[in-house]
């Protein structure tokens, strides 16, 4: 019984997270848990007063990430379909970010080791990448060609197929 | 100065672009060097483009020492289009009689074995053993073996181009202290776990021996690893 007490009361410590700029942030000790840095710094008994300082996370993304981890640990077990299909939303509307937030939350989450997060970035990253021509592709991510001409006709060349209406080919050339 | 996905890490860039389908894959792999290189150093779209059906089959004769390949012909417009597109199952590009010095030539042959788009062939009356692609038009003979044996029923060819780009041809020895010779290499081989299932229902011949002897099954895991249902489990293994 104590023990259960003793649960109740840890869960609903505050964990407190410093960004690379020097912004505090404070999430409750189950949304910190979701990440795996997190979780050995509190298991560690690094979580004090002062912060978990994260070097690499700046107070943007850092934000949203406190957001992300305190919504889903809020719902983490025995969903209803109602919650699962909320959550769902959450995610979607959680994830429209401009490419520069994309970019820091695919470096932040694998950082920090938020599984869900992590995975949540990188399938946005490839529904942008996906079904775009190479040109519609930089411009979205903002990459410099630097394929001289003739590269870029001989690289374009060995993947023909995929610029054309046609299957893929069944087999390997 | 915008951050740039390409800029993301190697693994988290890899991450991204495997959730890719095969036409996404193949455009981003035009979109700068850096996803070039990721796409290419991980053989991201290998595995699709792999077959995924049969092309086709080789069929050796009893009374007539040259197989023919069976195999829905391509149409004129696609094999003019790219080469590739037409299969030489005649072997045509193995030059007659040149590539050794008794100039034995490849007037017989048969196939051996085939492993995902190569095919082993003995040639020289069954004296050596040919690696073919007959897409690529590209192959390579072994080196001889010192022991005289039966290739076309000690023989089999492992390559997995999804694990990696090189093969193996295997060869029984009926004798394990035979050792190595030229770039042959002895190697002993034993079954790891159990072998998968749904391969080692395929049969490679009728269990009942034939006239070249009978044939035992081959359960690969992946080029490297391999499971095999042998008695003899001693090879000589050419790369």
């Amino acid at each position: 019984m104590a023990a259960a007490t003793d649960d109740a009361g840890d869960s609903n410590e505050m964990i407190r997270v410093v960004s690379s700029d020097g912004e505090h942030f404070e999430m409750p000790e189950a949304a910190a848990n979701l990440s795996l840095v997190l979780r050995h710094m509190i298991e560690d008994d690094c979580a004090d007063a002062a912060g978990i300082p994260l070097a690499v996370v700046a107070a943007k993304p850092l934000a949203k990430i406190v957001d992300y981890c305190t919504k889903h640990a809020a719902k983490s077990s025995g969903l209803t379909i109602e919650e699962a299909e909320e959550l769902k939303r959450f995610d979607a509307e959680f994830i429209e970010v401009d490419t520069d937030m994309l970019y820091d939350l695919l470096v932040a989450a694998d950082f920090m080791g938020v599984e869900g997060l992590s995975k949540l970035a990188v399938q946005r990253t490839a529904d942008l990448i996906k079904g775009k021509t190479p040109e519609q592709n930089r411009e979205t991510f903002g990459i410099v060609n630097d394929f001289t001409p003739e590269e870029e006709e001989e690289i374009c060349k060995e993947n023909e197929w995929a610029f054309q209406i046609t299957k893929p080919p069944s087999r390997l050339c | 100065m915008e951050k740039e996905i390409a800029a993301l890490p190697d693994d988290a860039l890899a991450g991204v672009l495997g959730c890719l389908p095969a036409r996404s894959l193949a455009a981003a792999r035009c979109v700068c060097k850096a996803w070039l290189a990721v796409v290419d150093s991980r053989a991201l779209l290998l595995p699709h483009l792999l077959p995924r059906s049969v092309r086709g089959m080789f069929i050796n004769y009893i009374d007539h020492y040259r197989p023919h390949l069976f195999a829905r012909p391509s149409s004129a417009a696609a094999a003019a289009a790219s080469p590739c597109n037409s299969i030489d199952g005649m072997l045509g590009f193995l030059p007659h009689g040149r590539y050794d010095s008794d100039g034995a030539g490849r007037d017989w042959w048969s196939v051996v074995d085939h492993c995902n788009g190569l095919v082993l062939c003995d040639v020289q009356w069954g004296s050596r053993l040919a690696v073919c692609n007959p897409a690529t038009r590209r192959w390579t003979l072994a080196p001889p073996l010192e022991e005289t044996i039966r290739y076309h029923c000690c023989a089999y060819l492992a390559f997995d181009p999804a694990v990696s780009p090189h093969y193996d041809v295997l060869a029984k020895v009926f004798s394990s202290r035979t050792g190595p010779r030229g770039r042959w290499e002895e190697r002993a081989f034993v079954r790891e776990g159990e072998p998968a299932g749904t391969v080692e229902d395929i049969r490679l011949h009728d269990e009942e021996p034939t006239w070249t002897g009978p044939r035992q099954r081959l359960i690969f895991k992946n080029s490297k690893e391999m499971a095999i249902d042998f008695d003899t489990p001693w090879f000589n293994v050419f790369q």
